[in-house]
């Protein structure tokens, strides 16, 4: 699992996870994923394009960082994922906490609208 | 020579040799200084008594009322005076000197015989921090330098001792105790362990020789990293000067003299940490004391290993008897067989991935002749899934008890999970509430796999997935919906965990809704002939392949009366 992170002019924090999200994977990106989401409070654009695979701890991971990006006014869009990613993501509705954006201009739209 | 030097009192400053074997202190014409003390009503006739033997002075109080004072002290007993003890007599203090006993020099009794030194580090908790007892000198003080024969002694009794005890604890305590005899010039000794692989060096055993040694010992990072890194063993003939330790802080501080060090490595070549031994005092170690002490630290090394493993052992051995406790409890949540309905055949199945695990099924009984079927799967796996689901189960019968259908209750279950705050921890949950009068069934899906319904044609389609709201635990007032059916003959409702769909055999390939489903199409709508197809289905798909995930599976079918195995 790997985590790389672009700061964008814009002031939207994109971010990368490629390869398995699952127990292993979690331990290697946790904390940063963490520090770059919900420390910085920006709003975060989640790149799932090279996600192979997401356990529940991994979407655990999403919900609690894009909870509190919530609770700083920002929020978390997911780009791009697999079908099988995508299909775990909606089986939950984690697409109402996250939406979920096959583009990037329909993610960055959806990053700077505030939130109500 | 030795003397007595009055430094208070009457006559200060006259100093009175020692040149006899014996000498009796007091107001007795027998003292060579009873003039001195003829005056003092405080003195006894025959006092005190100091008596010479080879190079060592030994004091005794010979009765006297007043009492014999050793730096403080009232003697009761024959003591061993050292260089610049204070001797209390009446109205007058002497100071004993003796220049020739140069081993006694830097070395003070500690005036308290014996007293525990703590050791005040912040240690690593995987790493047991002795205190360690200093011992009174009577045994191991007596000579400057040991002989070789001594020290050949305390080097086989040492290791005869190492291979005896898995104690840590015990096994640096015998170590250091046997250094101090074999190094008499040591003032201070402690052994580093390192935490892990790569951890830093804690201090897991002190020895101090002397009561006023500098208690708030500090390792010196400068040679803990020299001697663990370069793995070899260092002699510093004078550490405050050595430009090896130029920057070290702690070793000014310390105001070491003299110091050598020697990595402790095991047979598997690991570095498990360090012993060090020190000089304050005028004591200077040796090339040949650094190769004693080389030939000494692998023996230790390997009694560490030993001792370590065997505590990696034990606490194996406890954690296992906690899984396996935790299982039991986790394995009593779930119910120890079937309901048994006229009509109704339920079939069940549950393995874990691990020791204990995060999925839950149960059958709980509501009034008005209704049964809710359950299914739920914790987030992550393991303990603290298991503990989850155990908050899970107990709040959803209560929920189920007090709600009037399925949908309050898991808003209910929801609200109390949410206010747990369990960030990122969420539970899917299908609750499926079966009126066995009418076979009305209600299903409540919260963000779980949607369950699957075998009509009594043979066909199959998911239940309520349009209604299937969020996993529970994340949005506190999220609401819920219900989706409605009747069961009719010949029917029957599969639900299960992603365990079965989601389960990966060697290729990667996964099980998938689709191999579900033709289990439910081939089979003609029996629960027990349906569950049975379909374990035995995943487990020829997975062959070898390990169980990445938590497997439950639970189906329900409703049988025409007539058709009913019994």
């Amino acid at each position: 699992m790997e985590l790389k992170v672009t700061l964008r002019d814009d002031g939207i924090t994109h971010v990368h996870l490629i390869g398995k999200l699952d127990i292993e994977g979690l331990h290697l990106v946790d904390t940063k994923f963490h520090d770059v989401t919900a420390i910085q409070g920006q709003p975060s654009l989640v790149d799932l394009t090279l996600m192979d695979f997401i356990s529940s701890l991994g979407m655990g991971m999403l919900i609690s960082c894009s909870q509190s990006l919530g609770r700083h006014g920002a929020r978390m869009v997911l780009l791009n994922p697999s079908t099988d990613v995508e299909e775990v993501l909606r089986l939950s509705r984690f697409e109402e906490l996250m939406p979920i954006c096959h583009s990037l201009d329909d993610a960055i739209k959806i990053l700077k609208t505030p939130i109500e | 020579m030795a003397e007595l030097k009055i430094i208070h009192g009457r006559e200060e400053g006259t100093e009175i040799e020692l040149t006899q074997t014996e000498y009796i202190l007091g107001r007795h014409p027998d003292c060579p200084i009873a003039d001195m003390f003829g005056d003092d009503a405080l003195v006894s006739r025959r006092h005190a008594k100091i008596t010479a033997l080879d190079d060592q002075y030994i004091i005794e109080d010979t009765g006297s009322r007043n009492g014999t004072f050793v730096n403080g002290k009232q003697l009761s007993r024959k003591t061993r005076l050292i260089h610049e003890d204070r001797i209390f007599i009446g109205g007058r203090e002497f100071l004993f000197v003796n220049s020739e006993a140069t081993v006694w020099d830097r070395i003070r009794n500690s005036p308290k015989g014996s007293e525990e030194v703590a050791i005040n580090f912040a240690p690593d908790p995987r790493i047991v921090s002795s205190v360690i007892q200093v011992k009174s000198p009577s045994s191991s003080l007596e000579l400057a330098d040991a002989s070789p024969e001594r020290k050949l002694a305390a080097l086989l009794q040492l290791l005869s001792k190492m291979g005896l005890s898995l104690d840590r604890s015990k096994i640096l305590e015998e170590l250091l105790e046997a250094l101090f005899e074999i190094f008499p010039k040591a003032d201070r000794g402690f052994v580093g362990i390192r935490a892990g692989d790569d951890g830093d060096v804690t201090p897991a055993a002190t020895r101090f020789r002397h009561s006023n040694s500098l208690r708030e010992l500090s390792l010196s990072r400068t040679i803990t990293n020299h001697v663990m890194e370069q793995r070899e063993s260092v002699l510093s003939t004078n550490a405050t000067e050595d430009e090896r330790f130029v920057d070290s802080g702690s070793v000014k501080r310390a105001a070491i003299r003299s110091m050598m060090c020697s990595p402790l490595i095991d047979a598997n070549d690991r570095v498990l940490g360090m012993v060090q031994l020190d000089t304050t005092g005028s004591g200077v170690f040796e090339e040949n004391d650094l190769e004693i002490l080389s030939s000494i630290a692998p023996q230790v090394a390997m009694a560490l290993s030993y001792s370590m493993m065997f505590d990696d052992a034990l606490a194996q051995q406890a954690l296992q008897r906690d899984l396996d406790l935790a299982r039991r409890v986790q394995l009593g949540l779930l119910p120890s067989s079937a309901p048994q309905v006229a009509s109704c055949v339920f079939y069940d199945f549950y393995d874990a991935a691990s020791d204990v695990g995060g999925d839950y099924y149960d059958y709980i009984p509501l009034p008005g002749n209704r049964l809710a079927v359950v299914m739920a799967d914790a987030s992550g796996k393991g303990v603290s899934a298991a503990l989850l689901m155990t908050k899970v189960s107990s709040e959803l019968k209560f929920a189920l008890s007090i709600e009037d259908d399925a949908r309050a209750a898991i808003e209910r279950v929801n609200r109390s999970l949410c206010n747990a705050r369990l960030a990122g921890r969420f539970v899917t949950m299908v609750v499926a509430v079966i009126d066995l009068d009418s076979r009305d069934v209600s299903v409540v899906n919260a963000g779980h796999t949607d369950p699957l319904l075998r009509r009594g044609d043979g066909s199959v389609a998911t239940v309520g997935d349009k209604e299937r709201g969020m996993a529970i635990g994340i949005i506190e007032d999220r609401k819920y919906e219900s989706h409605q059916f009747t069961m009719e003959p010949g029917d029957c409702l599969a639900l299960f965990t992603d365990g079965f769909n989601e389960a990966e055999n060697s290729a990667g390939e996964l099980f998938g809704i689709k191999r579900i489903t033709q289990c439910l199409i081939s089979e003609a709508g029996n629960a027990r002939r349906v569950g049975d197809l379909i374990v035995q289905e995943v487990k020829t798909f997975l062959k070898d392949h390990p169980q990445r995930d938590d497997m439950c599976l639970l189906c329900f079918s409703y049988e025409d009366i007539r058709e009913t195995e019994f």
